[in-house]
């Protein structure tokens, strides 16, 4: 329909009806049991717009989508704020499944498990899914787990991340376009921490690049990410006509993290005379399994991935426990793990960026060298550039508990962000945030979960880096 | 349903024509799963010969299998398996992510990444 406009709606069910008188008592979801007060409990929360109260309440979020609900739910915020919000996009009612398709459990989606699935349950993990994973939230005890790490060593299954082989004539012009760092002059044996951007300029992914050779480098990506990462690097070495083979090793290979001021103690005693210097890589035998052993950090403290076959990965696991007995060694799970890097300020891509978050927005500007001629976000960051941006992603410290992720941020009385990650930390003594500014000025102080925040620089723990690379 | 097995093999990316080349070697039959064309698994293999010098070889634990009659597989998809035999088929079963190896002799080696093993093999019990 050339020179068409935007599409309307027509005919008698696109009137807009008068809506029914604002609830006042008893259910307002039919599909969900959501009540009025609970409606009121969202409200008070700080979600006062209709996809918040959505969210928030699971208000039209059952199988008539709001066919039913909506007009009670919109009447109820139009008599405290005397506006009408608009309704959200209409969808059809959802199919809920039967008993009989549960029962046979191929409507679920499929969750995978490491190969030290059955160690976290006999460890007594609270497994969680997460990214596509099943993976251990806890051992009973985060803060004793945090503490491992801080003050001994401690081991962490991050088998799930993703973990893809690159090799061909063509594999430094192919990462050079890829990645907004320098890849040519990362040695082998090197390692760098890169962003991966897509043409908006927009984070997708996030992970290492390391070297092995003048034509072949392991690449690394987020857990929930991995999947998409190989597409993209499979769709531009198409495009782009490269000669470069990509194998995916993402569950071929397992990988544990041992990590903390001990964790070059304890692969010593496994076997490893002399482990790699920050941000180098080499392969040896630990404990008698053949690794890739990565020294990088998340945690904020000395940390070696070992990624390894996934048929030797429980034998891997107990032999570094058992070496580390008398050094107080114990499994970490997420959640220790999520306050240790919330310590650090690193930033995890899908939990705490956006579908539009650029690295200005993350305050990660050091990882986009825009001398490059070339590489995919480029012309995007370059516009972008040169205009005020109005959001940042920013640390906060508060006293008392650590509120809830997801939480409203407030300042002079309006919204004006929200939390992405928290923590309480048992070093700083103080509720550490991370979360988004979206109102300029950026103020200095903001109100969350009622009490006062005030803005802080990151990383709070260890600017420096010092025990990173020690 | 029999337990899925971990398989063994060798995983070599390489030049399609130089995978058609490829000479392998094994203690025992080694039989070659293409999974696309510069793409394969060679169950049971330890060794390979083939021209490419960036070609990527690394020993593959990451698959688990089990030998089914080829109805049984058929159950428990919501898609056609090929005809031609000998062929391999990837799609899902039971909603799992997997591979079909049809042989001819009426039996299939339904194989699946080790990380799904355990679903997969609740889910067709």
């Amino acid at each position: 329909m050339a020179g068409a406009g935007p599409v309307t709606g027509g005919g008698e069910a696109a009137d807009d009806r008068p809506l029914p008188p604002p609830p006042t008592e008893g259910v307002v979801c039919g599909c969900m049991g959501t009540t009025v007060a609970d409606l009121g409990d969202a409200w008070d929360r700080g979600f006062t717009e209709l996809e918040l109260i959505k969210r928030s309440s699971q208000a039209c979020l059952g199988t008539c989508q709001g066919g039913a609900c909506l007009p009670n739910v919109r009447a109820w915020i139009a008599a405290r704020t005397s506006v009408v919000p608009d309704p959200f996009t209409a969808r059809p009612a959802s199919r809920q499944i039967t008993l009989a398709e549960a029962a046979a459990d191929t409507y679920v989606d499929a969750f995978r498990r490491t190969p030290l699935h059955d160690e976290h349950l006999a460890a007594g993990a609270r497994m969680d899914r997460f990214g596509g994973w099943w993976r251990p939230w806890h051992y009973g005890d985060a803060v004793s787990e945090y503490w491992a790490v801080r003050e001994g060593v401690s081991i962490g299954d991050v088998s799930t991340l993703g973990k893809l082989v690159v090799s061909g004539p063509d594999v430094v012009e192919l990462l050079e376009q890829l990645y907004p760092c320098h890849v040519a002059d990362i040695k082998p044996g090197r390692s760098r921490y890169a962003l991966l951007l897509n043409e908006r300029g927009h984070v997708m992914d996030d992970g290492m690049i390391l070297r092995d050779s003048e034509t072949r480098f392991v690449l690394s990506f987020t857990s929930g990410g991995a999947a998409n990462a190989e597409m993209w690097v499979r769709d531009w070495i198409d495009v782009w006509g490269l000669d470069v083979h990509v194998l995916d090793r993402t569950m071929s290979l397992a990988a544990i993290n041992v990590t903390g001021p001990l964790a070059a103690t304890l692969l010593r005693r496994a076997g490893l005379a002399d482990p790699p210097r920050f941000l180098g890589h080499l392969r040896a035998e630990i404990a008698g399994v053949p690794c890739h052993v990565m020294r990088l950090s998340f945690t904020g403290e000395a940390a070696f991935e070992l990624h390894h076959p996934v048929d030797r990965s429980v034998e891997l696991w107990r032999s570094l426990l058992s070496l580390g007995e008398d050094l107080g060694i114990r499994p970490h799970g997420l959640q220790a793990l999520f306050g240790l890097r919330l310590e650090k300020g690193h930033v995890i891509v899908g939990m705490d960026t956006e579908l539009d978050t650029t690295p200005r927005r993350l305050g990660m500007d050091w990882a986009v060298r825009m001398e490059k001629p070339r590489f995919i976000g480029r012309g995007a960051l370059e516009r972008t550039a040169k205009l005020e941006d109005h959001r940042r992603w920013q640390g906060f410290t508060m006293d008392g508990p650590a509120p809830t992720e997801g939480s409203p941020i407030w300042s002079e009385g309006e919204i004006v962000g929200n939390v992405t990650g928290s923590w309480h930390s048992p070093l700083l003594g103080v509720a550490l945030i991370l979360g988004w500014l979206r109102r300029t000025p950026f103020p200095t102080t903001v109100e969350i979960d009622g009490r006062a925040a005030v803005v802080t620089p990151t990383p709070f723990y260890d600017p420096e880096g010092h025990r990173a690379r020690a | 349903m029999p337990a899925l097995d971990r398989l063994r093999g060798l995983r070599v990316v390489a030049d399609p024509a130089a995978l058609d080349a490829a000479t392998w070697r094994g203690p025992a039959e080694v039989t070659v799963l293409r999974l696309a064309p510069d793409d394969a698994f060679a169950i049971g293999a330890t060794e390979v010969q083939l021209d490419d010098e960036h070609a990527i070889v690394e020993p593959e634990p990451g698959f688990a299998g089990a030998w089914l009659p080829v109805e049984e597989v058929e159950h428990h998809i919501e898609w056609s398996l090929p005809s031609d035999r000998p062929a391999l088929a990837q799609g899902a079963v039971a909603n799992v992510p997997a591979r079909v190896w049809l042989p001819d002799d009426g039996e299939a080696l339904l194989l699946t990444a080790a990380a799904y093993a355990d679903e997969l093999a609740s889910r067709l019990r």
